[in-house]
Formats: structure tokens, C-alpha cells, sequence
């Protein structure tokens, strides 16, 4: 994929984000777009649209929302980067390892956020974040799953051939 | 240099994580302050989001609004009775109104100087949301320009928000008053020579103490802002869900419930000190 039309997918997803979204909220808890997108072009392209995209848009994200820089930023980085090491171990064409993927990474993602929040003086505390989890993983890997579901077939053209 | 060329994935991931924790530092130290480059991207991403975010409310009213006529006209007669119960309410108030000028009258005759603060209230739009699900940020599309402060208090139709921490031209951040532990100074409403402190409690509530240990506060008490402090006086902040007597710290201790819904903000007011 051209690096211009993962910039549009992201910009779409970063303003859907952070104006839309939250009409959809169940409990609170929107879905995390640019986690989405994050997490589906690591695990799917092998260019480093992911990576790049992905601190691109923390950076704005933490422009916007946070009393501080780098934060949304690092982590997506951090979920691209084991996402995109993930890959040697999995099987992209696996549904499966989509699951796995898209629960492992929204985990890791809220985790790291927290945690760098709690090392910078935020005071949500741990169980906190964890009762949001369900939600917010169902929500995203429900999105991934779509997401994987229309890219898959221009990025893997023989699906479950053995010998590939 | 043969290790070097070995390793470069390795020393470039590094480089890029060490830059952002320098990143990151960097913005700690210097909270609050907005720089050009933020302000620029603000401004200009800002006018995408405006539209985008009215339409978004728009087609979320009207879609909710469709399934919701039968609570949506239930709402309208209960409104309609509190018309015209503040209605009755502001016959009284202006008999007060007449009083309070006559001891006005009686105070400058007296030449007293009291402290007596001004402020300007600007109506604005919440133009995007914080998705990270754990904070309660949002923007709004008014900045220093249109007289926004850092610190203003932020307040909706149901009570206190929260303050704004960082204010470029024409756009301003806002944080909630559950996510952080700034201390907010409140009174009871019930009986306003109660007083207390209270601050976010890590777990999308407030916890506060009274500043006079027997104080009778009770389950259901409404709190309001005192004055003292930052935020203006008389903003409603929520209800008391417990009181409790606190035994490590020989206070006594509540849990509030914000009476403002975060998560559906569309409209705020932010209050400025003149």
C-alpha cells in the first residue's frame, strides 16, 4: 500500500476519532481507531506504514488531548513494533491470530498508557483501567476483524494454501 | 562500525524510543504552555473538526432523539413544571434582589471594601474528545483571542467540569476535575458554613474531607464550589454517596458523585476572572 493513502486512512481515522466516536461510547468506552489501524497494518503490510503512521498520529493525538507530548505516540510505536515481530510467529492468514492480535495489543496499548500516565503524576489507579478492558477490547477487535476481513484478500491472494 | 552496521534496526528503535521520552520529559517540565507549533496544528486541524463534530452531534441527537419521543415528551412536561417553579422562584429572588441593594447601599455608606471578583462567561463547543477511554480531555473553539485563561473553571448545565490547562489563539484544552488531584474547595449547599476539600480519585469519582471534623454531612448533600481557590462560587460539583469517619487521618471523609456527565459533553461555558 502507498504510504499517501495510509496518511488519508489515518487522518480520517484520527478525526472520526475524536469527534464522532463518542457517540458510540458503550459505558464510556469509544473504540480506539488508530489503535485499529496501528494494529492492522503492522500485522498485515509489510512496509512500516504502522510504525510511522502510528507515531505520526500519537504525536497529534498528544497535541490535542494531552498535558504531554510523546505519550500516545510511544505506545503506538511500542504496539507496532511487537505486532510487527509478532508476524514471524503467526500466521497473517489466520483468524485466530487476528484475535490474538487485536486482544494482545489493545491490552498492551491501554497498559503502556497507564503506566507511563501513573510515572508522570496521573492518578487513575490500576484497577480502574482494567475494568475497562473488556469493553474496549471487544469494541476494537470487532473493528480489526472488519478491517482484516476487507484487506486480507488484496494482501494474501492464496488464503490457506499450504505451501506457501 | 561492523557492529554498528549489524545492528541498526536495534539502535534506531532505541533512538526513536529515547527521543520520545526526551519528548516527553521535555513536555512535563513545561506543562501548560503552549507552543507555536501546537497552536498551528490546533488551529488548523481544529477547523476540520469543528464541522465534522456538529454533524456527528447533529445525526446522534437525531438518531437517538427518533427512539427516545416517548422520554423526550415525558422530559418536556417535567420541564414545563420547572418553569414554572423557577418562575415563582424569581418573584422571590427579586424581593431578595431589592434587600441585597439596600445592604449594598448600607455597606458603601459604611465605605467597606470587600473582595468582590468579576467574571466574564464565554458559551462555546466541545470540538473533539480525548479517546484514550482513561482521561476526560477535551478541546473547545475558544481560545486566548476570545478571552480563555489557563486555570478558567469549565462548567456545563449539570455543574462543574473541570479547568482549562492549555489555551492557544483560538482553541483550549480542557481537563476534568476527576482527573487530577488539584484540590477543589466546596461548601454544602445544604448548610454553607460547612466546608471541605475535595480532589479526583483515581477511579472516575471525587474523594474529599471536611475542614471541620464533626461536620454533619450526610449521604445525598449537594456540593457547590466555595470560592476559595481557582473556581468561582456556587458552581455545583455533585452528591455525597458516603460519609465516612476517616481513622487513619482523624477526618471525616466522602466519596462524591459528579453531577456532570463527562462522556456527552456538547456545549461548556468557561468562567474567566475579569
Amino acid at each position: 500500500m502507498k504510504y499517501r493513502y495510509g496518511f488519508i486512512a489515518f487522518f480520517i481515522a484520527f478525526i472520526l476519532q475524536s469527534t464522532i466516536l463518542h457517540n458510540i461510547a458503550l459505558f464510556g468506552i469509544a473504540p480506539n481507531l488508530i489503535l485499529v489501524l496501528v494494529i492492522v497494518f503492522s500485522f498485515l503490510f509489510d512496509e512500516l506504514h504502522g510504525i510511522i503512521f502510528g507515531i505520526l498520529f500519537g504525536l497529534l493525538q498528544d497535541v490535542f488531548f494531552s498535558d504531554m507530548i510523546g505519550m500516545s505516540s510511544a505506545c503506538y510505536f511500542l504496539i507496532a513494533l511487537a505486532v510487527t515481530e509478532a508476524k514471524r510467529f503467526l500466521y497473517r492468514d489466520n483468524i485466530l491470530s487476528v484475535i490474538f492480535i487485536s486482544a494482545g495489543g489493545t491490552l498492551a496499548f491501554n497498559f503502556s498508557y497507564w503506566a507511563i500516565s501513573r510515572v508522570f503524576g496521573g492518578i487513575h489507579q490500576f484497577i480502574f483501567m482494567l475494568a475497562k478492558q473488556p469493553v474496549s477490547i471487544v469494541y476494537n477487535m470487532m473493528l480489526i476483524l472488519i478491517l482484516y476481513w476487507i484487506i486480507v484478500r488484496k494482501v494474501i491472494k492464496y488464503r490457506g494454501f499450504k505451501y506457501m | 562500525m561492523r557492529w554498528l552496521r549489524d545492528h541498526t534496526k536495534q539502535l534506531v528503535i532505541g533512538a526513536i524510543v529515547l527521543l520520545l521520552f526526551i519528548v516527553m520529559i521535555v513536555s512535563f517540565l513545561n506543562k501548560g504552555k503552549d507552543s507555536a507549533i501546537a497552536n498551528f496544528v490546533g488551529n488548523g486541524i481544529g477547523a476540520v473538526q469543528e464541522p465534522v463534530s456538529n454533524l456527528g452531534n447533529g445525526i446522534a441527537d437525531g438518531f437517538f432523539g427518533f427512539f427516545n419521543s416517548g422520554k423526550i415528551s415525558k422530559e418536556n412536561e417535567a420541564l414545563k413544571k420547572q418553569i414554572s417553579d423557577l418562575n415563582r422562584r424569581i418573584v422571590n429572588l427579586q424581593l431578595d434582589t431589592a434587600e441585597l441593594q439596600e445592604l449594598k447601599d448600607l455597606k458603601d455608606a459604611l465605605n467597606y471594601k470587600g473582595i468582590t471578583v468579576q467574571y466574564s462567561y464565554i458559551a462555546c463547543d466541545v470540538i473533539s474528545i480525548d479517546n484514550s477511554n482513561l482521561f476526560n480531555l477535551f478541546d473547545i473553539n475558544v481560545g486566548t483571542k476570545e478571552g480563555v485563561k489557563v486555570g478558567s473553571a469549565v462548567l456545563s448545565g449539570d455543574g462543574l467540569i473541570g479547568r482549562v490547562f492549555s489555551a492557544g489563539e483560538h482553541t483550549a484544552k480542557v481537563m476534568s476535575v476527576i482527573d487530577e488531584n488539584n484540590s477543589v474547595s466546596f461548601r454544602v449547599f445544604r448548610d454553607v458554613k460547612l466546608l471541605g476539600v475535595l480532589s479526583g480519585n483515581g477511579n472516575g469519582g471525587l474523594n474529599g474531607y471536611m475542614l471541620d471534623a464533626g461536620a454533619s454531612v450526610i449521604e445525598g448533600d449537594s456540593l457547590i464550589t466555595s470560592g476559595l481557590g481557582s473556581y468561582p462560587a456556587g458552581i455545583t460539583i455533585g452528591k455525597v454517596t458516603k460519609a465516612y469517619w476517616e481513622n487513619d487521618q482523624l477526618l471525616k471523609a466522602i466519596t462524591i458523585e459528579p453531577s456532570a456527565q463527562f462522556k456527552s459533553l456538547q456545549k461548556v461555558m468557561v468562567v474567566t476572572p475579569k
